[in-house]
């Protein structure tokens, strides 16, 4: 089914039939287990729920539809007659209440997979592992990060917080904006939309380092320093191409940022479809995922609550930040 | 006449900013420098620790051993920042005491007590860290070593580099041990 023909009213039906469930070879069985352990049990009534929001949603819409045709055609048939001079910008203002309405029971379906699925899908990864719409990420602490843009209004989304080999981990969205003075107007621009990843580290960093986006040659040449941090050239050229670095101490910035870490960083950023920037400082790592897209939404509303291609696409996510702190050795608590 | 002063004025100006901008490669020449040192100095409070494990158990090493007690002596010895034979010897000392402390890490793996015992497990482990430091110090080093060779090497840099006494600064290469290509018969005997 596609939103066209559930508009013309193909028949909403349970979908029992399971999608697939992706992972490694070597972790698909343990994987494969607690799916049916933990959330196919949610399924049958995530299923019944789907089915239901569906349905309300069409009618709905039909009543909306009704509704507003008939408005239409009163206010035309009076409109003809002298009678009436109403606006028809006043008609598309009168639709927004009737979306609204109708959208519920689908918003309804969204926040209950949100409250009682996800939280289960994290746990996967540890039992300290907790999804949340409401929590947030300490913006103080992320502007001393030195990353974000010059901005006026911060938005958080969805939340993820929990340990890995002794690691903290915070995933949040955030949606940065500010306000852009045009001739005649005033326009609320976005300046950052993506996500924020946090990572702790046994290691203490000394010095402040950022990898930001690649400035251009001109502007590195007219200025060797980013936010009162100097460049350091790496010896990479391919990632010089891609990422300046800055840093206040050259040595840690080279210690950190090894050929395996550049991969990761890279391969991360595939992944989120994103661009990437990160900054070591007060021995933490945060990464700054730039993307259009909304992270641990639900897949299509017309495809069946197996939860099966949430599951594996929040695995994969969650894989390959694992795989950072190992490269980075963040676990390891070594010496000095 | 004023064409002249001009111009000379212009040549002045040029031929100082140039002279600031030497001084400046080599301000970070030593500062990069001093970085390994910091980080060699960590090594060297290291290698004692490890020897004293390392003895317990390493009948076998002794004269390995005193050579690294030797080394470690003539790295953390000091040598003179302006003088790039000095430096020069001072990174190849730097170099042996990390080939030496290779081979003895090679070692341990024939003493099994010595490679469980929990204090050498953490030894190593930060032995490896400050390595891991000391290659990103001397990344930092030979990367501005590199920029102020080619600063003082290139005319007219050369004249006012001769003229300024910076000279050119020796890179710090990897031991010839590391460097020798390696030949998997021996390791797949």
């Amino acid at each position: 089914m596609n939103p066209i023909s559930f508009i013309l009213g193909a028949p909403i039906k349970a979908q029992r039939e399971p999608q697939r469930l992706r992972a490694d070879p070597e972790e698909l069985v343990q994987f494969k287990a607690y799916y049916e352990e933990h959330i196919e049990p949610l399924t049958r009534k995530f299923e019944n729920h789907r089915v239901s929001s569906l349905k309300a949603l069409r009618g709905r819409i039909y009543t909306s539809l009704g509704i507003l045709l008939g408005l239409a055609l009163l206010i035309l048939i009076f409109s003809m007659s002298g009678y009436l001079d109403i606006p028809w910008v006043f008609f598309i203002v009168l639709c927004l209440p009737f979306g609204w309405w109708s959208y519920r029971p689908l918003k309804r379906y969204k926040r209950d997979v949100k409250q009682e699925v996800f939280p289960k899908i994290f746990r996967y990864f540890g039992p300290d592992f907790i999804f949340s719409t409401s929590h947030n990420m300490s913006l103080t602490q992320l502007k001393r990060s030195k990353l974000l843009p010059h901005y006026d209004n911060a938005s958080f989304d969805d939340y993820v917080q929990g340990t890995h080999k002794g690691v903290e981990i915070a995933i949040n969205e955030l949606c940065l904006t500010k306000q852009v003075k045009r001739e005649k107007s005033t326009e609320t621009e976005t300046v950052f939309r993506g996500v924020m990843v946090q990572l702790s580290s046994h290691k203490r960093f000394k010095g402040h380092t950022v990898v930001v986006k690649n400035r251009g040659g001109l502007v590195n040449f007219l200025s060797s320093s980013f936010k009162s941090l100097s460049r350091v050239k790496l010896e990479d050229p391919r990632f010089e191409k891609q990422f300046d670095v800055f840093s206040s101490d050259q040595i840690e910035a080279r210690y950190l940022l090894t050929l395996g870490f550049m991969e990761r960083l890279q391969s991360l950023a595939n992944l989120f479809s994103g661009k990437i920037q990160c900054a070591f400082y007060e021995d933490k790592l945060l990464i700054m995922l730039q993307s259009g897209d909304n992270r641990f939404e639900l897949g299509s509303i017309f495809n069946g609550a197996t939860f099966e291609y949430e599951f594996s696409q929040i695995n994969r996510e969650m894989k390959q930040l694992f795989a950072m702190i190992e490269v980075l050795k963040l676990d390891q608590n070594i010496g000095f | 006449m004023e064409g002249l002063l001009l111009g000379l004025g212009l040549v002045v100006i040029i031929t100082y900013l140039w002279y600031v901008s030497l001084i400046k490669k080599r301000n970070a020449v030593r500062e990069a420098l001093s970085g390994i040192d910091v980080q060699l100095k960590k090594r060297a409070n290291l290698v004692p620790n490890i020897l004293k494990i390392a003895q317990k158990f390493m009948d076998h090493e002794k004269s390995l051993l005193t050579e690294i007690t030797a080394l470690r002596t003539q790295v953390t010895a000091g040598y003179d920042l302006n003088d790039a034979a000095a430096i020069k010897e001072h990174l190849g000392l730097a170099e042996q005491l990390n080939s030496k402390m290779g081979q003895l890490m090679v070692s341990v793996e024939n003493y099994p007590e010595l490679k469980s015992d929990k204090t050498m497990v953490q030894a190593m482990a930060t032995y490896s860290e400050v390595e891991e430091h000391i290659s990103a110090a001397r990344r930092f080093y030979n990367a501005a070593v590199s920029e102020l060779n080619t600063a003082v090497e290139i005319f007219p840099g050369s004249i006012i580099a001769s003229m300024a006494k910076v000279k050119v600064m020796p890179f710090y290469e990897a031991d010839e041990a590391s460097k020798a290509p390696i030949d998997a018969s021996d390791y797949l005997k």
